[in-house]
Parts: C-alpha cells; structure tokens; sequence
C-alpha cells in the first residue's frame, strides 16, 4: 500500500534493509526445497492417476527456488551498491522507504490479544476470550487502558454471542460461563 | 403443486406462528425416558448426505420428543476423517453421535487416517443408496456388457467419472472392473468434488461413463439425457427401467450406506439408551416419511448385526482399494 | 406456459405482502450472515430448512432467493469498508474498495456497488429466465481442458495486480500456490504437505487466507506504522456520493463485470472468483488509467462486483434447468427442493413452473429491495470509518475471529488465521503484494485438478488443450493479454 505520508527513497538503507532482499530470497529457496524434498515422500502407488501428485508440488517447489535465487541476486545487487536501488529485477521501491522505527509495542499488543483469544477460546468461551482480543487490541491501538473501550468491547461481543447462537443456532464455546448461559438460555 | 395457491392461503396465517413454534413441538405421550440433549455431529458441510441425515434426525428426535433439545455440529474434512477424530476424542461421552458411512470407510483407508471405527461404537446403520452406472444418451454403450467388453479389452480407455478418490463410487469402479475382468490397476477414475461437476462432465460427454447414487442421476436419466447400465442392488429397483449388475453377468453388489455411531467406550447403559433413542427414531412415522421424501431407503440394522456388517465391508473395500492401487 | 406470461404469474404470487415480508427477512438475513466471512449463504440455508419445512415452498423459497443474493451485498460492505472480505466474491473488491475507503471515498465505493450488483443481478435474473437452456448447453461444452485452460485465462489477472515488481509479484503468487497445494490430493486421495495435522487434511481455507492477509495484515499494518499518527477523521466524509466521473467511469464497468459474471457462473465448475478476476483484468487492461489500479480505481470495483453479483445468478442456471447444483449453495438449494418433493432439472419448468416462477421474480424483488435498502445506507455505512481506531480494529479483529472459527469450528483455524495474518504483515512490510498470494491459492489447487482430468481423460495426450476449439480458444486470448501490451507498447513507443 502506499501513504502520501512516507516519504519514498533517496535513504540508505540500513540493518535489516540491507539484506532483505537477500534473506527474503534465502526463506523462498529453503521453502521450494523443502517442498521437492518432502514431495517426494507423497504416496505413490501403481495405478494411481498417470500424472501422479507429486508433479504439480515439484514445479511449483521449483518456481520458488528459482524466485528465491532472483530475490536473492536483487538484494545482493541493492547491497552491492548501497542504494535504494534495486537493479533490473526490482524497479525503485515506490513506497515507504521507512526510515522511522515502527511501532513494537502496539503491534505486540494486538498479537498478543489474538493469541489470549485463541488460547482461550475454547477452554474459557467465547465471550471472555473475544473480549480479551478487543481490549488488548484497543489497549495497543489507544497507548492506554481505557474502561469505556472494556465497556464498548463487551456490547460488542455480548451482542455478536447471542446474534450466533439465539439468531442463527450456531453454537460456540460456551466456557466457563457455561452454567449460567445454560440456565438463561433453559427457559426457552 | 397445482394447488399452490390455495395452500398459501391456508398456510400464510399460520407460518409465522409454524416458524416461531417450529422444532419445539412436542408429541404427547411419546418416548417414555426421552434424553434431554444430544449432539449430532455431521462430518462434512451443510448439504451433503451426511449433513442431511443429521439433520432429518434432529428433525425427527426433536418433533417426536425422544431427545429433547438437539444441536448439529458440521466438522467438515477429509471424507469425514476429521470429524471422526474429532469425535473419537470424546470416548465414553453419551452426549453426541456421529454420522458416517460407506465414504468414511474409504477415506479411512485411502489417507490413512490415525482414528478408524475401531476408535468409536458403531449402533446402527440407517439408510442407503444404491448406485447406478450410465452414460450420455448419445453413447455408443448400450449395455453394462458393452461397457464391460470395453473394460475388458482395455481398462485404460474407459473414463470414468464419480466422487472423491476412495469414495463409494470409486470402489464401485474398482469392483466392476475386477468382475468384468479387467486390469484393474489400470481403471481410468476420474475424481470430482461436487456432484454437480460430475455430472455436467457426464452428461457433456467429456467422460465415458459415470458412477454415482441413484439420486445424483435420477433427474437426468429420467429426462433421457442419460441412459442408466446397470443399478448396484440386489434387485431392480420400481421405477427404473435398468438391469442389476449381477443380471448383466457382473457379480457386484453395493450400497453407499449411512449409520450413525456413539463416542468410544461407551458404558453399556448409555449405548443402550443411545440405541433406544435411535431405535424409536426409526420406528416413528416421522422418520418414514423423511424417508419417503428424500428417497432414501430404509436399511436399518442394529447393534452387533451392524457392527459384525461394518466389519465385513472393511475387508470387502480393503482389498478393493488395494487392487486399485488406493492402498498399499 | 411461456417465458411472459410465467413471469407475470410469477410476479403476482411474488407480490403478495406476506411474500415481501419473506423476501425482506431474506435479504437481511442474507446481509448479515455475509458480513461475516466462515458463513455464507449455503449453511444459513442449511440452518433454516427444518424451519422452513413448515413454510409453504414459495415462500421458503423467497427468503432463500433473499439470503443468497442479500449476502453478496454484505461481503461487499466489509470488503471496502474494513477490508474483511465476507465471501470469496468479493476478496477482489477489498483491493481497490478498500484503498478507495481510506481515501475517503468509502460511499463512492459502496454506492458503486450496490448499484452494479443491482444491475448485474438484474440482467443476470432476466438471462436466468429467457437464456436458460442455451446457456446450460454451453456451459455442458466445458470438460476438464476447456476448464484448465479457463484458469490460465483467469492466472493472467496476476499481471494486473502484480504492483511495482514482477519479481515480487510472482513472489506472492507462489507462495499462494505453495499454500493451495496443502490437503488431499483429490485425484488420488493422498495426504500432501499436511505434517499428520488432521485440520490441513482439507487444504487452507481461501475465506482464512483473505481475512488473515487482508483484515489482519491490515491491522498489524496500521498498529506497527500508523496508530501513534493522530486520525484524519475528515478523510471519511469525503465526497458522499457518486460524482459525475464515477458514474461515466463506472457504467460499462457493470455492464462488462454482468456479462463476465453470469456466463461464467453458470459454469458448473466456474464459481464466483474466475469471473472477478478476470473483470480486474479486462477493466485495468481497458482503463486509460491503469496506475490507478489498486490505488482505489472505482472501475476495480464496479466491475468485480458486478460480476460476482452476476455469477450468482449463473449458478443458478445449471440448477434450475438442469438439476446440476455448482456450487454449495446450489446443492443446497437442490436438498431443499428434494425437501419439498420437486426435482430440479429438464422437467422443472414444466412440472413446477408456478414455482419456479414465483422463484425468479421473487429474485428481481429481492435485487430490487437490496439496492432500496443499501442505497440509502451508503453514508451510514461509511460513518463506521468515524470511529476511533480502538474500537474499530477491536471490533474488526472479534469479528475476523468469529467468522473463521466458524468455518469449521476449529481453534486451529484461529492460529492458521494468525499466522498469515502475520505472513500478510511482513509482506507489507517488505513490499510484497498479497493479491496474487490469493489468486495463486485460489487458481492453483484448481488448475492442477483440471489439468490431471484432462490428462488421465485423454490417456495422457496433452494436445487436447490445443485441439479442443473452445480450450485454444481460451489459451490465445491468455496468450494475447500476456504479449498484448507489450506489442502495443513498443509500437507506440515506435510511432510516438
């Protein structure tokens, strides 16, 4: 995506910048590798479909190797000549040549509110676990706790909880509030 | 529906009420010791066979009160493997069944699936379908013995077109072409996913024939834009103007079967209450209609009869599905 | 009866009041359940047919001719707005309708859309209702390699979303076709790239992929780069309608997305996708301003939903004609008319035309209620960009949560949907596009399914791609829209 609001090239790149290209190529040719090689362990048995499932993984393993040595070649290119440019393969970055740190702690919390929601999602309900994911999210977005976000958060998932489970029948992990949705829900 | 009208008018006034009501109407006087809740888990997506019969049995345990509150859960996946792991988990769990069958069998063998019917109790199969062979109207196959000399004369020139690799109408195939005498290492099977594909590359001609449920084609060999070989039963079926395989000189005979099944070790008091509550289901008139309506024939066989079934047709699909090459 | 005078009968059973009731329930259902991405349309109706069991059938038939249209809508709505595409559909839209939201012309995109699935629906539901049996010979022309040949066709759309970098454009659309080859091999039943995980035995869901890359590389996106800036709220309330240019700009997008959309969806193995990539394709090789596709090109958005909006209508072709249900919704549609004791197929309209009827114009009503009731919603809608970021990712993130859960009500999914959430950020970060990652997932398991019918089909004689009239046919004009614009390039370039 592009935001008016960076200001694109003319930086050197630095830290991570600088070998981007080349770790990025290294991550696609260890993965079209592992591929071929793990294909190559997919089942075949004699009267099986002629072509067989192994031909598809292998040309699709091979791109990827060969995308990776690419990506690999224009990051050592970009490396080789310090600048933001990327030689014949990759045009000049059109965006968000960043040059400000990004932001950790935000991020942080937003992944760490999605893993609570996952972990608790069925062992704790889905109430208290997709509450969890709002606030933390909202915690992370705001830089600070706020009562009226819980709050808000709360209507939210009450009212996504019911809308599925009274308006549609589709059921979800009830959790630890098991008993007492059971017993507002028993009168029906 | 040539009284369409009329039956709106009596119906409008009453639908939002039959809407509002629908599901909690409870028949006096039925199911003496009625299970407060069951699961009903159907190992595949909303509209499939399996999902359908989950469904009609909620339908049914709810309207006639032998289970008071009844919920569906699809876990979809893998020919019905993932479901069935999912609910091998729940061993001696009386609260949930789980719908299976004949494909669950095949899937079972073919992705050589960690958790197999041995990890579950089999209570009773329910419902079947036979399947039937046919071809394109324009075909030059006249017969189940054209198709066989075909096969026979080489396996590989016979397309044929069905459901999911290891499915019923795969090891269909494979039987017919082990009847017929043919190579069946060679058998040119090609898998689609929904019924509907299959079909419009039968009926377009791009397959030489296709296998399938009775259902799948009824339509379309009815409206003589295919022409049915054979039927997969023991007798010919009402209705369809088609020779067994057997009286076309195959020995073959199948049924893509449904059942359902309670957790793993179950305590033998809740398998027969579970076997109670699935008895009077079938029994009830509700259940025979359901029947009528779906088309699915009734070949309910309870408790060890099924289980000693199951055991039988594991054998039978196993060697199958090694002949064809499915299995090592 | 004939085609008219069925229709008009079809209009009076439609029109009665307790019928519009059924159809406005319909609809909303229908919005609602396709705001949220793991729900669409075929388990909604799976849900309500013990309901409707009850019901008489026009009526039953009503609300899920509601539903099915009704959720299309939906899943537009969250594309542009928050970037969460409810249904495969629309996974094209969030791209530029999306970026077209974060230039505050977020009630330009949704009126767009609205009005061109309005139009698509319209003509596809008169092309359901006088082009039917032509349309279901056609479609019976395709085999496995007409269908290959489709998804080349349609892998050519790559080229239109690839960005800045053909390198890292065909990055993504690897790493897409990587992801598509995990699960079940379909023509031989063997497990691939599942690591003995039982959850990957069916493959990665595109519904996880698009909500993870889209929704939530999103968010990691603006909470990593954007959260501590303050919020350009004024952004939103742009213009708040469709000025002048759009609807010049948007007119033959719609009409072109229709007549992609519908023949397309009436294929049994053609689906909702094919049809929106290839209309991305056409309008940004058409368009005298492709660099601003995937900048926020209104066209981009007009013309893909139009045409998912139009295949929906197909899908319904090879149903109602010939009994051959294409998609999940159509088998269970199919469940539900079995359900009532009438066999979709050749006899239809002859044995229930009443029905079937009552049915198609209960389609226009529906089309026709969906614009009324989403047209004037467009401002409000767009108002949903007001508020604060907190609340907005929370309430985004709980609801990409929800929605992949229930796909399969598996908690794994939930951490698949993280992980790529993830893989989407870092892409950002890196400047690679995710739009070919979908299509490459989408595309891939696809073209490799055809390709190996086509194959074993013709005993292993690859020529049937070529010498099948309707396959080359489909492989020149892949071939042209690769080569095409380069030939025009440097013959302008020679003129020039």
């Amino acid at each position: 995506m592009t935001s008016p609001k960076y200001q694109p090239g003319g930086v050197q790149p630095g830290g991570f910048q600088r070998w981007q290209g080349i770790v990025i190529g290294g991550v696609l040719l260890a993965v079209g590798l592992g591929i071929c090689v793990v294909t190559f362990g997919v089942g075949t048995l004699p009267g099986q479909d002629s072509l067989g499932p192994r031909l598809f993984p292998v040309l699709i393993g091979g791109g990827l190797m060969i995308l990776g040595l690419a990506n690999a070649w224009a990051g050592w290119v970009t490396l080789r000549d310090g600048s933001a440019h990327e030689g014949a393969l990759i045009p000049v970055s059109d965006a968000e040549n960043v040059t400000e740190p990004g932001d950790w702690p935000t991020l942080l919390w937003v992944v760490a509110g999605l893993c609570l929601g996952a972990l608790g999602y069925k062992t704790i309900g889905f109430i208290p676990s997709a509450w969890v994911v709002f606030v933390l999210t909202a915690r992370g977005f705001a830089a600070h706790w706020s009562v009226k976000h819980a709050l808000v958060g709360l209507i939210v998932v009450l009212i996504a909880f019911f809308g599925f489970t009274k308006g549609l029948g589709l059921p979800l992990p009830t959790g630890i509030f098991a008993s007492i949705l059971a017993s507002i829900s028993g009168g029906h | 529906m040539t009284n369409l009208t009329r039956r709106q008018a009596l119906k409008t006034g009453a639908a939002l009420a039959a809407l509002a009501t629908a599901g909690g109407l409870l028949m006096p006087g039925a199911a003496l010791a009625a299970l407060d809740a069951l699961t009903v888990v159907a190992p595949a997506k909303p509209g499939g066979g399996w999902d359908q019969t989950a469904r009609s049995m909620q339908e049914v345990f709810q309207t006639t009160g032998i289970v008071k509150a009844v919920q569906v859960e699809n876990v979809a996946g893998a020919g019905g493997t993932v479901g069935l792991a999912q609910f091998a988990n729940r061993k001696g769990d009386a609260s949930a069944v789980l719908v299976g069958g004949l494909v669950m069998l095949g899937a079972i063998l073919t992705n050589k699936s960690p958790v197999s019917f041995k990890d579950v109790t089999p209570l009773a199969r329910l419902t079947g379908e036979y399947e039937v062979i046919v071809v394109p109207a324009a075909s030059e196959l006249k017969s189940m013995g054209d198709l066989a000399a075909k096969l026979k004369a080489d396996a590989g020139s016979v397309s044929w077109g069905g459901g999911s690799a290891g499915g019923t109408d795969h090891i269909l195939a494979g039987l017919i072409a082990k009847a017929a005498g043919a190579d069946v290492t060679k058998l040119n099977y090609v898998a689609f996913s929904g019924g509907g594909e299959a079909l419009a590359a039968i009926v377009g001609g791009h397959v030489t024939c296709g296998v399938s449920g009775l259902g799948e084609f009824e339509a379309q060999i009815k409206a003589g834009e295919l022409r049915a070989l054979a039927i997969s039963s023991g007798e010919r079926l009402p209705g369809l103007d088609a020779p067994t395989l057997k009286e076309s000189g195959l020995d073959v005979e199948l049924a893509n079967w449904r059942a359902v099944f309670g957790a793993g070790e179950l305590a033998d008091a809740d398998k027969a209450a579970l076997l109670d509550a699935v008895d009077q289901m079938v029994k009830s008139d509700a259940w025979k209609q359901t029947l009528a309506t779906k088309g699915w024939m009734d070949t309910y066989l309870a408790g060890d009869a099924f289980a000693a079934y199951l055991s039988e047709e594991e054998a039978r699909v196993t060697t199958v599905l090694k002949e064809i090459g499915l299995v090592s | 009866m004939d085609t008219f005078s069925g229709l008009l009968h079809g209009f009076e059973v439609a029109f009665t009041p307790i019928n519009l009731m059924w159809s406005l329930l319909g609809v909303t259902l229908g919005t609602a359940i396709g705001v949220l991405p793991g729900i669409g349309p075929a388990l909604t109706i799976a849900l309500l047919l013990p309901v409707t069991y009850h019901l008489d059938p026009t009526a039953a038939f009503i609300i899920f001719g509601g539903i099915y249209y009704g959720a299309m809508y939906g899943s537009s709505t969250t594309s542009i707005l928050l970037n969460v595409p409810g249904e495969t559909g629309s996974i094209v839209t969030a791209i530029d309708g999306h970026m077209m939201a974060k230039k505050g012309r977020a009630a330009a995109a949704l009126a767009t859309a609205a009005i061109g699935s309005f139009v698509a629906g319209t003509i596809a539901t008169v092309g359901l209702s006088f082009l039917s049996p032509i349309m279901v010979k056609i479609a019976l022309l395709f085999g496995p390699a007409e269908y290959f040949s489709l998804m080349i066709l349609a892998f050519v759309t790559v080229s239109a979303l690839l960005g800045s970098s053909i390198l890292r454009g065909m990055s993504a659309l690897f790493i897409g076709l990587a992801i598509g080859l995990i699960g079940i091999d379909t023509q031989t039943g063997q497990a691939r790239f599942t690591f003995g995980l039982l959850p990957l035995l069916d493959g990665v869901d595109v519904v996880v992929v698009a909500v993870g890359l889209f929704a939530l590389g999103e968010a990691f996106h603006v909470a990593f780069r954007e959260a501590r800036r303050p919020e350009e709220l004024s952004r939103v309330v742009g213009s708040l309608w469709m000025s002048r240019s759009d609807w010049a700009r948007s007119w033959k997008p719609w009409l072109r997305g229709t007549a992609l959309g519908f023949p397309l969806g009436s294929l049994p193995a053609g689906g909702t996708e094919i049809p929106t990539f290839l209309s991305y394709l056409l309008e940004k090789r058409l368009s005298k301003k492709p660099e601003e596709f995937g900048q926020g090109a209104i066209e981009a958005v007009a013309g893909p939903e139009a045409a998912n909006n139009a295949a929906v209508a197909g899908v319904l072709v090879p149903l109602l004609s010939f009994g051959l249900p294409t998609s999940a919704t159509a088998a269970i549609l199919l469940a539900a008319f079995q359900q009532y004791g009438i066999q979709p197929g050749p006899l239809l309209f002859s044995s229930n035309s009443t029905l079937v009827w009552a049915l198609i114009a209960s389609l226009y009503l529906g089309n026709l209620m969906l614009l009324v009731l989403n047209l004037p919603l467009v401002g409000l809608w767009a108002r949903l960009l007001l508020i604060p970021r907190p609340l907005l990712y929370g309430g985004i993130l709980v609801l990409s949560m929800l929605g992949v859960y229930s796909l399969n009500n598996s908690v794994f999914d939930l951490w698949l949907l993280l992980g790529i959430g993830l893989l989407g950020f870092a892409m950002r970060q890196f400047e690679y596009p995710v739009a070919p990652l979908v299509v490459g997932l989408i595309l891939g398991p696809m073209a490799e399914e055809q390709f190996r019918r086509a194959y074993a089909i013709a005993q292993g004689d690859v020529s049937v791609f070529f010498t099948h009239p309707i396959s080359a046919s489909l492989l020149a004009i892949a071939a042209a829209c690769v080569i095409g614009p380069y030939l025009l390039r440097r013959r302008g370039v020679s003129i020039g």
